[in-house]
């Protein structure tokens, strides 16, 4: 029971501090309170007491933990409902949490620092401005949403291709020179409407919904934003659901391995060709189900919103919040892409604070926020890493 | 033809021959040794039979196949497996998934049943689990099973690395300087498990060791590798009276 009380007001909590972080309107409360969260994670680790506490109380209540998580995320943009503009923000920060769990597949479980992964957003996006705005098709969303994963997806094979045997820094640099080849492309042809972007992309509708009106709920005019929101809200759950299974699979464990020492990853008969295909196939086509989404959110997209600094930005929210770590993750991605509304006047500095994280990151806390756990295996029930 | 040959190889790297017109035969069951200086190629040896270095030239023969310049993942698929002589583990995972990464290879589930853990996949990865469980008990480590590999002292990481190369299954099982950095005891008792292993496994081993009296109690044959050349080849009492032998290794005493 005791146990149960720990979890409900831990999560409780953070409900509250995540609610406040977004309501607070100086700068410097926000410098603050974020300084507060980051040094109480990392106390909270270190103290050995507090750290066993709370994994004993969350490890023997999962499904209760997991369940009242979801609920109050369910529950968290209500607290916005006189500004929707904040449950916009907060929508792109779901977005931003799918993509950052794309990344990870490269970035994370195999070391290969991608900087040109805004492209992959950017392709999902195009593709469903083109397809629905330029060319004014009118599929089922879903099947829109999965194009926009599949020509993504393309994509990334094209790079994964020639990129096979590279490591290191020549991955990365031509990682950045794919990533400006798409941005640049996507910029001057006047097939994607060039510098101007794509314009009037429409809602989504889903199964007679439209997700660009707003409802009345009990006599409450939800913002359209809201509809948004839980869009994107189950697409991530889903994201994470099949990213989860995915790293407790073999697939997981073989990148693993693969990342630590790939001469002795072949030497266990592991291809490590194959692994990596996997990687790409599947981290573009998750960043293009996330683009899929944001185009119509915006509906207006331009070369703009996939530029070298938002593939900057991804791969710093993996570093913060823990390579390898769902939820880590999703606390790197949601407070970074916060921050840069609460840090308007330093907008400027956008990018030397970001490298700055990288940096401090790096060198103090290699394994993020919420580094990676070790594996369980409870069979029969194969392998789990919470 | 025979289980495994080794046929003229050369190994060439740049104007170094590292390995020089190397020949080997191997029977099941064997235990052989292959000793030589520092620098004598015995490393370039293994990388070659393993995949990680195609030959300059000859060919190599495994179970009346030519796997010469084959992937390495398709060799230890074929049965050859091995350790590293600068110890390769996956430090920063357990030491249970360091050896269940071995058994990813000849499971014969697909992607999608792996990932959404399927009833045939999550059957195999038990079956895996348990086998894997065994082999760390084998070497005394089943203990430690959810450590990571990275935190065991020395002596305890190359057992597991044994551990791991025997859970793929192999015919053939290339040690390089297992006992590396081990006290005389530690060695002795090494070399007890390694022929325990051959019999309890049906392997057939090739060993490289850098010091000859290791090798000298448990091996059959021997072959000597100096500069890339095979000086000698014959029983551990032939090698131990072989004047170049003994001149190679002496050579080395003065150097050292
Ligand atoms: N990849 C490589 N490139 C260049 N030279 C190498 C390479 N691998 C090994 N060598 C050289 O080949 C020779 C034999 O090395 P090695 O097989 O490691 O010797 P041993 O294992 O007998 O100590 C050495 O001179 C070494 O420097
Ligand atoms: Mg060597």
């Amino acid at each position: 029971m005791g146990k149960i009380l720990t979890v409900l007001l831990i999560e409780l909590l953070i409900l509250i501090v995540s609610v406040f972080a977004l309501k607070i309107e100086s700068t410097v409360g926000f410098l603050l309170l974020l300084v507060s969260i980051v040094f109480a994670i990392y106390y909270g680790a270190k103290n050995e007491k507090i750290r066993y506490r709370l994994q004993d109380a969350f490890s023997s209540s999962r499904r209760f933990a997991l369940i009242l998580g979801i609920i109050l995320i369910f529950i968290f943009p209500l607290f916005f409902m006189d500004s929707p503009y904040w449950v916009f923000v907060i929508t792109i920060g779901v977005i931003y949490i799918i993509l950052a769990i794309g990344l990870n597949m490269m970035l994370g479980s195999l070391d290969l620092v991608n900087l040109g992964f805004a492209a992959f957003f950017g392709i999902g996006a195009y593709t469903v401005g083109m397809i629905t705005a330029k060319y004014g098709l009118h599929l089922p969303y879903l099947i829109v949403l999965l194009l926009a994963g599949i020509v993504a997806m393309i994509f990334g094979l094209l790079l994964c291709l020639p990129t096979m045997g590279m490591k290191g820094y020549y991955f990365s640099l031509t990682t950045i020179a794919f990533g400006l080849a798409v941005e640049l492309t996507i910029n001057n042809l006047e097939w994607t409407g060039g510098p101007g972007g794509i314009k009037n992309i429409p809602h989504i509708s889903l199964f007679g919904l439209n997700l660009g009106d707003s409802y009345t709920v009990f006599g409450y005019d939800l913002p359209f934003q809201l509809n948004y929101f839980y869009f994107a809200l189950v697409i991530m759950l889903l994201v994470m659901l099949v990213a989860w299974l995915i790293h407790n699979s073999r697939i997981g464990l073989s990148w693993n391995a693969i990342k630590e020492d790939d001469i002795a990853a072949r030497a266990q008969g592991i291809n490590i060709k194959v692994y990596r295909i996997y990687a790409f196939a599947i981290g573009s086509f998750i960043a293009g189900v996330a683009g899929a989404i944001f185009a119509p959110l915006m509906g207006y997209i331009a070369p703009t919103n996939f530029t070298y600094a938002h593939s900057i930005t991804m791969v710093a929210m993996v570093i913060l919040g823990g390579i390898d770590n769902i939820m880590g993750i999703a606390l790197g991605a949601f407070l970074l892409s916060i921050a840069p509304e609460k840090f308007r006047a330093f907008s400027d500095y956008r990018m030397l604070i970001y490298a700055l994280i990288i940096i401090l990151m790096v060198i103090y806390r290699p394994q993020g926020l919420i580094p990676k756990k070790i594996r369980k295996y409870d069979f029969i029930g194969g392998a789990k890493d919470e | 033809m025979p289980f495994f040959k080794a046929d003229h190889l050369v190994m060439r790297f740049g104007g170094l021959v590292a390995v020089n017109d190397f020949n080997l035969e191997l029977q099941p069951g064997d235990l052989v040794g292959l000793i030589g200086p520092n620098g004598a190629g015995k490393t370039t040896v293994f990388n070659m039979i393993t995949g990680v270095y195609r030959p300059t030239s000859g060919r190599i023969y495994f179970q009346d196949k030519d796997i010469t310049g084959k992937r390495p993942d398709i060799i230890t698929a074929l049965g050859i497996a091995r350790t590293f002589q600068n110890i390769r583990l996956f430090t920063d995972l357990s030491l249970i998934e360091n050896v269940m990464v071995s058994y990813h290879v000849r499971l014969k589930s697909n992607i999608f049943e792996a990932v959404f853990k399927l009833p045939r996949y999550m059957r195999q990865e038990n079956a895996m689990y348990e086998e894997a469980m065994e082999l760390l008990h084998k070497v005394e480590l089943d203990h430690l099973a959810e450590e990571k590999a990275g935190s065991l002292p020395y002596g305890e990481q190359r057992r597991l690395e044994i551990a791991r190369a025997l859970a793929t299954h192999p015919k053939l099982l290339l040690l390089d300087e297992p006992a590396a950095g081990m006290n005389p005891n530690e060695t002795l008792q090494l070399m007890d498990f390694i022929k325990q292993i051959r019999d309890e496994f049906d392997l057939t081993i090739l060993l490289i060791e850098h010091d000859m009296k290791v090798v000298m109690g448990i091996c059959e044959r021997i072959w000597v590798l100096d500069y890339g050349k095979t000086i000698a080849v014959g029983t551990p009492s032939e090698i131990q009276n072989n004047p170049e032998v003994i001149k190679a290794y002496l050579g080395e005493e003065e150097y050292a």
